[in-house]
Parts: structure tokens; C-alpha cells; sequence
């Protein structure tokens, strides 16, 4: 077993974060580090800093609230809430940022993360049309409006109410 | 600035196409079918990955509202010829809901049937089954051949899988339902709603994983017997049956109602003296429920949801034995019927207590009648810490007489 209770953490710009081993055995590819004692120098990691200290924050914020689920602490139940509500804000609105951690919890195999992740991007295209959606990923049409026919044509379902 | 928001786009032009198919389908897994399905309109890397989406809910019953008698029929084959395709074209291969909702019964046998067997054979862990209302023939029931699989072990082994049944105009009866409760090692939810099937049910098993079961409007129903170890909830709505319930060490939240003739009598005495670790609890109730937690204390108790009736035009106030029996209760939710208008003439009178935790109290159905107005200033009086006292009045009830309960209450 390796001694130290935290773990390096080196992110694709060069910046290292010491975080707890607890924190971050959240993360399938970093507790498999650990377990296989692969996390006693730095991890490098092609994830940028800024991306890197969101995930951690985020990670540090449900450790948090998993180890005080038990008692019934109203205030720092809000304060989580309201913690995460910014955190569903600030990634919706910067995509960047959001695809980044999306690439980031995917790499680091963070199934909580991912999930809240793949929510966010889903609320974001729910009610929009099919352009309204390409404008806002930046998809490339590359159908032919026939082709874009025949596609709306399979489904039809989907397309009329 | 211009340069950096022109750089800013490039990334993020260079993130979307970066994203793995993987990341795509489980955002796509967080859409209605409907919306899935739409994505496939995108460009070509989309068109086909919703069909790789881990979660299929088949429910169209905003259209069951526009179903005559006239064109049901054709409105059910529509439904199944949708479910089938999707079935069909369905690539992924886990699936975590499947859910079902539309008027079918057991004329569409072969097809319900045959959509279990698939998505069993994708590992679902969420099956929702909701024929509701099931008209014109018999509820649907799964066919021998396949509780058949299921106790030889052959065939069926996606049901390991299975962490959350639900089945509503489903015909289910106890062994049934016993067979995926012991078969299932990893259910954990289980739902029956309106089987006619549904007599005794035996949810007995040291090994038995289930945490959450809930059955409704089986009228059938005589018995249930519990023995879980790791129960957290046991809901049940319906007539009076037989309930035993022993083993029970985790199970916190307990709700029992029915219809105005349910005697919820008969339970409330042996449930509140075996769990004192109860924190969530809701009942049908009357005066004569009241007087049985006279005997008890329910400690933990912090969730009390009642819906009661005074058939006697008794006080309201014979609450306050509950109120007793649950010293740290925070939040009481009251559903006031209509039964007379005025107290009765025979009064008992309850002691009064302070209740130093209670912090918000709802009374729904507020009709301003004499017993309504009395419970409301009780509260407002007793519980020193009240931090929200909601009335929501009933739709009967008339302006004038509500003003004048404003008027009092603020007096207080």
C-alpha cells in the first residue's frame, strides 16, 4: 500500500494538484492507480488546469456530501446545493468548459460526473430544432435535403405529433 | 477580445467532433425517445446513434386522450408497430429503462411478451409495464412458458439484471411475484398496481434484496406477509387485508391508506409499536387512530402525512396523541375531508403539548368549519418553532367564511 494520503495530480499545462487519495478515488482510473500502487509520483494527465480543478472541486464537493449525508446538517445542505446549482450554470453556459469535462470525466471514468455532464447537454437540446441544435454543438450538415427527407421519412413518429 | 472569442469558437468547433460516440449516445440516453430519435436528423455521424440509447420509454398517453371507442383498436396496433420497429432497429447492447405506457391487454399477448424477452436480453434493470385501463379484455399476464424459465434458470438469465419492476393493469399474482423476487438478485424496487390476480403475497427471505415495495388498487388482495431485512419502504393502498410484517431492521417510511370505508384501524396499533425507527409515515386516519399512539412513541418520526376523516364530527384535536407519539416531528401534512360542519356535541378534551420541532405544517381541504379553524390556532400556538403554515383551501369552501378564518388566525 502506498503511504502518503494524497495523490499528484499534473495536468496537460504543467500544473500540479495534491488532492486525498479519498477525494479522488472517485475517479475508476485513479483508484486503479492507487490500488496497483502506479500513484506515488505525479499522474500526468492531458487534461488543462482549468479543466483539472473543476473536476477536482467537483469531486472534493460530493465527497463532501456523501461523508455528511448522514447527519442533517440544513446549511451545509444548502450551501451544496447552491454549489452545485453555480456549477450546472457556469457549465451551460461555457461550452468550452463543458465538453472539456465532459472529455475529462469520460478519461477519468467518473460515472457521477459523466452523468450530471450528459444531463446538462441534454437539457440544452431538448426543445430546440434539429437546426437550432447544430448551431448551438457546431454540427456540420452534411446531408443532402434529399437525404435529410429520407432520415425524416424513417422516423416519421419523431418529426410529427 | 476579437481574437480570443475567434479562438474560443475553434475550440469548440474542435470539442464536439472530439466527443466519443459513447459520451454522444449517453447524452442522447437523457432524451425522450422522441427527442433521440430526432437527432438523427443532424448529419451523418448522428443518424444512427440514438439507436444505441440505453433508455426506451414508450409513452403516448397524452395521444390515449384522443382513443375513442372507434379507433382503439387502430390506435394499438399503431403503438405496437412503434415499439416493434424501435425494438427492431435497436443497436445498444444494455438497456436501462424500458417502459411501456398505453391502453393494451391481453389480446397483445405475443407482442408485450415478446418485447420482455428482448430487453431482458439486454440487460435491462428497469422494467415499467402500465396498460392502464386495459379495456375490452382480460389484464395482461406473462404466459406460463416464461415464470417456467425463470424457476428453471434457462433461458432468462438477463433477469439478473432487473433492479426495478413496476407493472400497472398487469395480472400478477403472489407466487409470481415471489418468483422475481427471489430470482432477481439485484431487485430492489417493486411496484403492482391493479392486478386482479394479486391474493396473497409472501415476501419472505433473508437474501432478499428488495428495499421498496408498493402495491395499489389490488382488490383482491387478503394478505401480505414481510420478512426483508433490507425493506427501507412499504407502501400499500387499497382495502383491508391482512398485514404481517417482522424483520424489518432498515424499513423507515410506511404508508397504508384506502378507500373511505378502509378500517386503517386494524394496522396502525401493531406497525407503530414494532418500528420505532420509522421517519416517514402517512395514513388514512381517524379519532380511533389517534387514540392508538396514545401507547407509543415513534422517536425518529419526522415526516407525518394524514388524510383524515372525522366521522363523528369529533375535534381535530385528538391529533395531538399523535403529536405526542412523535416528539420530533418537523413536518405534518394534513388532507381534510368533508364530514359535517359543526364539532359534535359530545367533547372530549385533549391535553395540549408544545412541539419544539415542528417547522412546517400543511392543511389541505381547509374548509373553515369550526374543528378546521380550532386545529389551525392549536398549531399556531403549540408549535413554537413553526417556520410555514400552509392552508389550501378546499374548493367548496366560501370566500366570506375563509376571510373570517384569516381575520381570527391573524387575531392569534
Amino acid at each position: 500500500m502506498a503511504t502518503t494520503s494524497t495523490v499528484k495530480l499534473r495536468s496537460g499545462d504543467n500544473e500540479v494538484f495534491e488532492v486525498e487519495k479519498q477525494v479522488m478515488i472517485q475517479s475508476g482510473t485513479i483508484r486503479n492507480m492507487i490500488e496497483d500502487d502506479a500513484a506515488d509520483g505525479e499522474i500526468p494527465l492531458q487534461i488543462s488546469s482549468r479543466n483539472l480543478a473543476k473536476v477536482v472541486e467537483w469531486c472534493k464537493c460530493m465527497q463532501h456530501r456523501d461523508r455528511n449525508n448522514n447527519n442533517d446538517n440544513k446549511e451545509e445542505e444548502e450551501e451544496e446545493e447552491e454549489w452545485e446549482k453555480k456549477f450546472d450554470e457556469e457549465v451551460s453556459e461555457d461550452k468550452d468548459l463543458h465538453f472539456g469535462l465532459l472529455l475529462a470525466a469520460n478519461y477519468l471514468e467518473i460515472p457521477a460526473l459523466l452523468h450530471r455532464l450528459c444531463q446538462l447537454a441534454a437539457d440544452i437540446v431538448k426543445g430546440k430544432t434539429p437546426e437550432e441544435i447544430r448551431r448551438t454543438f457546431n454540427i456540420k450538415k452534411d446531408f443532402t435535403p434529399e437525404e435529410e427527407e429520407a432520415v425524416m421519412d424513417e422516423h416519421g413518429w419523431a418529426f410529427h405529433d | 477580445m476579437t481574437k480570443r472569442t475567434r479562438h474560443k469558437e475553434e475550440i469548440s468547433e474542435d470539442l464536439i467532433n472530439r466527443l466519443p460516440d459513447d459520451i454522444l449516445v449517453n447524452i442522447i440516453s437523457h432524451l425522450t425517445l422522441k427527442e433521440a430519435a430526432r437527432t438523427s436528423v443532424l448529419s451523418n455521424r448522428w443518424r444512427n446513434l440514438w439507436t444505441f440509447t440505453n433508455s426506451l420509454e414508450f409513452d403516448a398517453s397524452e395521444s390515449l386522450w384522443n382513443v375513442g371507442f372507434g379507433n382503439l383498436e387502430q390506435e394499438r396496433s399503431k403503438y405496437i408497430n412503434w415499439v416493434n420497429n424501435v425494438l427492431e432497429l435497436h443497436r445498444g447492447s444494455a438497456i436501462n429503462e424500458f417502459k411501456v405506457r398505453f391502453d393494451l391487454c391481453d389480446f397483445h399477448q405475443s407482442d408485450i411478451t415478446n418485447w420482455v424477452y428482448t430487453v431482458l436480453g439486454k440487460r435491462v434493470q428497469y422494467i415499467k409495464l402500465d396498460l392502464w385501463p386495459g379495456r375490452y379484455g382480460h389484464y395482461y399476464t406473462f404466459p406460463k412458458e416464461f415464470y417456467n424459465s425463470i424457476e428453471s434458470g434457462r433461458g432468462l438469465s438477463g433477469i439478473k439484471f432487473l433492479r426495478c419492476l413496476h407493472f400497472k393493469t398487469v395480472n400478477v399474482n403472489g407466487k409470481d411475484l415471489e418468483l422475481f423476487i427471489q430470482n432477481c438478485p439485484l431487485l430492489d424496487r417493486l411496484c403492482v398496481d391493479h392486478s386482479k390476480t394479486l391474493v396473497r403475497l409472501r415476501v419472505i427471505g433473508s437474501s432478499i434484496q428488495l428495499k421498496y415495495l408498493e402495491i395499489q388498487s389490488c382488490y383482491l388482495m387478503e394478505e401480505i406477509e414481510i420478512s426483508a431485512p433490507s425493506l427501507l419502504s412499504f407502501r400499500y393502498y387499497g382495502q383491508a387485508i391482512k398485514i404481517n410484517i417482522e424483520n424489518v431492521p432498515q424499513l423507515v417510511d410506511v404508508s397504508i391508506r384506502g378507500s373511505h370505508t378502509f378500517r386503517v384501524t386494524y394496522f396502525v396499533g401493531p406497525i407503530i409499536s414494532c418500528f420505532p425507527q420509522l421517519k416517514t409515515l402517512e395514513l388514512d386516519s381517524c379519532n380511533e387512530v389517534y387514540m392508538q399512539f396514545s401507547l407509543f412513541e415513534l422517536p425518529k418520526l419526522i415526516d407525518l402525512r394524514l388524510r383524515v376523516t372525522t366521522p363523528n364530527r369529533e375535534s381535530l384535536l385528538g391529533l395531538t396523541c399523535i403529536m405526542k407519539a412523535c416528539p420530533f416531528l418537523q413536518k405534518l401534512i394534513l388532507q381534510l375531508n368533508d364530514h359535517g360542519r359543526r364539532l359534535g356535541k359530545k367533547r372530549q378534551q385533549f391535553p395540549k403539548y408544545s412541539h419544539q420541532h415542528l417547522k412546517v405544517v400543511e392543511l389541505h381541504g381547509f374548509l373553515g368549519r369550526q374543528f378546521d379553524v380550532e386545529l389551525a390556532q392549536y398549531l399556531f400556538q403549540n408549535a413554537t418553532m413553526l417556520e410555514k403554515l400552509i392552508i389550501e383551501p378546499s374548493r367548496y369552501v366560501r370566500k366570506k367564511v375563509l376571510r373570517n378564518c384569516v381575520k381570527m388566525l391573524e387575531a392569534k
